[in-house]
């Protein structure tokens, strides 16, 4: 369990989170909401570790982060920021990376460790790019590459910002894929979304942030019902029935 | 390049090292046979010149540019993977400056302590270097690799134009400050190798100690953070390292340019990404680089002798440009 209590960061005189509260449970697909400027990516670089300098505690399992040797946090927390660089290594090693935390002072990885590595290569179908260079990708190979170093990390939580931004539909499944898995693994997921329609069909709780302040906090048909989309997003959630895909919800401009 | 080729690379590279370090040894103005320099080291009637050509000449020679070029490349190294620029030296966090603004203030205001020159340049070098990561690194700014590089240059501009202004007032001092800064092994003997010699090879076992945390620097600071890398720690000790390695070898080889830079790239080009390997590969290819050039440096104009520091000027800027043309048509 994530547990954040009253935080607060200002840079300069401007405030950008005040006294928020948030928690994110395991097993569960929390979803950050709000629109551009309204904290969400600073309170999961608070809760990253990016930030250091806010106010408040943030417990994991009841540790409190800010007490945790960094490694100890990378063993716990795995991070993929929104930006993704390109790095000029393969595949292999960026996977090799999220290993980083549990290897000594040399770096090398044992056979057990390389084992996971591949195993984490097979897991996200990037096995055949095992070679390839992540700054040759594309777009969407990249994110999969990135993904499976998350994997290969194997932290009880992960979070994400706007992991589908800038995806076809078929990267938007395979990453939609992904989280459900680890969802199943019992992990606690905290991930932003700018598509209301992504974060309905994915998320289980959510938490909307206006402004530096977290102003909404339900399940996804409490979020429908409550009036935020419109108010917030100025999005009206429909409802769709198909014959192929069932009963789902689109969000249309008021 | 797969990592099963990497022992051929090294054996091969190993090689190279060795044949040029014999080259150094025996080529030059007096050339020498492997026949005599066996019965210079082993032959009980020792010819006394050969003796003192070959180990006192020529061996301080050869060792101080096989220092001085591991210990460059490895800097320049660190350098570029601390700042993430690929064209980042060893002059741009101000060690050239700081290095000829100490060797030109002794030269001018202390021409009766010439022989602490080697002092004064590291000295020099080091206060330069801290200064300008003393810069980068105050404040609250966590992601400094933009403000080493604005301030190494900004730290530079000041004591270039000192240089000048001293140069200005004492025209007198310009030979013997030219000499330095054209960088070379002429004047180095074997009493002048053990401290730079012992902090370059330290420099480099840290080096590489370091680097397994300072490959995950290529990721940004925010992935590297999150996994358990301190990045602003990393990236400051790397850049201490670095501007002790350089301190080290421009006080007893001057100013030699190039060898940080174009090794690295090189290096990249034939071992890959990873510097646990870019590491070892950077001090060995560095240390054969430095060696041809003082050996051409003194053979090609023989009996004139050059300055390796000219030699590898002429021949690293051309190479320079043609990796960064080719660079640009890959892009392409």
């Amino acid at each position: 369990m994530i547990q954040c209590r009253k935080i607060g960061l200002s840079k300069g005189k401007k405030t950008i989170l005040r006294d928020v509260d948030f928690q994110a449970a395991p097993g569960e697909i929390t979803v950050l909401l709000g629109k551009n400027g309204s904290g969400k990516t600073s309170l999961l670089r608070c809760i990253s570790g990016a930030y250091s300098r806010f106010q408040g505690e943030i417990l994991l399992n009841g540790k409190n982060l800010s007490g945790l040797s960094p490694t100890e946090r990378a063993r716990m927390l795995a991070v993929m920021p929104q930006t993704l660089p390109q790095p000029p290594v393969t595949v292999e090693e960026l996977t090799a990376f999220g290993r980083q935390p549990y290897t000594g002072y040399t770096g090398r990885l044992s056979q057990g460790e390389k084992e996971k590595v591949r195993r984490a290569m097979e897991r996200s179908g990037v096995l055949p790019h095992a070679g390839d260079l992540v700054c040759n990708l594309s777009g969407g190979e990249r994110q999969m590459a990135f993904f499976t170093m998350l994997l290969a990390q194997d932290t009880p939580a992960v979070l994400l910002d706007e992991p589908t931004a800038n995806l076809d539909a078929e990267y938007r499944q395979r990453v939609f894929g992904f989280l459900r898995s680890m969802r199943e693994e019992g992990k606690i997921i905290v991930t932003t979304l700018h598509s209301l329609e992504d974060a309905v069909q994915l998320g289980d709780r959510f938490w909307v942030m206006q402004e530096g302040a977290m102003v909404f906090s339900g399940t996804a048909g409490d979020f429908i019902s409550s009036g935020l989309p419109e108010r917030n997003f100025g999005l009206r959630p429909v409802q769709v029935s198909s014959p192929e895909e069932g009963d789902f919800t689109v969000f249309r401009p008021v | 390049m797969t990592k099963q080729k990497l022992p051929l690379i090294f054996f091969v590279l190993f090689l190279l090292l060795v044949a040029s370090m014999l080259a150094g040894f025996l080529l030059g103005s007096a050339r020498f046979g492997v026949e005599e320099l066996w019965n210079g080291i082993f032959g009980e009637n020792r010819d006394p010149s050969v003796e003192l050509i070959l180990f006192e000449l020529r061996l301080p020679r050869v060792i101080g540019a096989l220092l001085a070029g591991g210990g460059l490349a490895v800097a320049g190294l660190l350098l570029q993977s601390a700042t993430d620029n690929d064209l980042c030296s060893p002059s741009v966090i101000g060690v050239n400056a700081g290095a000829g603004f100490a060797v030109m203030l002794l030269l001018c205001l202390f021409p009766m302590a010439y022989p602490l020159l080697p002092a004064a340049a590291f000295v020099g070098a080091m206060v330069t270097t801290m200064t300008v990561l003393g810069i980068s690194f105050t404040g609250r700014r966590i992601f400094a690799k933009t403000t080493v590089i604005l301030a190494g240059v900004a730290v530079a501009a000041l004591f270039n134009a000192g240089i000048s202004f001293f140069s200005q007032l004492y025209p007198e001092v310009l030979s013997s400050y030219a000499s330095f800064s054209a960088g070379g092994f002429s004047g180095v003997y074997k009493e002048d190798l053990p401290v730079p010699g012992s902090m370059i090879l330290l420099g480099i076992l840290c080096a590489w100690i370091l680097s397994p945390k300072l490959n995950l620097l290529c990721l940004g600071d925010e992935l590297a953070q999150s996994l358990g890398i301190q990045v602003r720690r990393i990236r400051f000790f790397a850049l201490v390292l670095s501007s002790v390695l350089c301190a080290a070898v421009v006080s007893f080889a001057g100013l030699l340019g190039f060898v940080g830079l174009i090794i690295p790239h090189m290096a990249r080009r034939i071992v890959g990404q990873d510097l646990r390997v870019l590491v070892p590969f950077c001090a060995l290819a560095g240390g054969v680089l430095v060696i041809l050039s003082d050996l051409a440096a003194r053979t090609l104009f023989s009996p004139a002798e050059l300055p390796a520091g000219i030699l590898m000027a002429a021949m690293g800027a051309p190479f320079f440009l043609y990796l960064l043309l080719r660079k640009r048509r890959e892009a392409v």
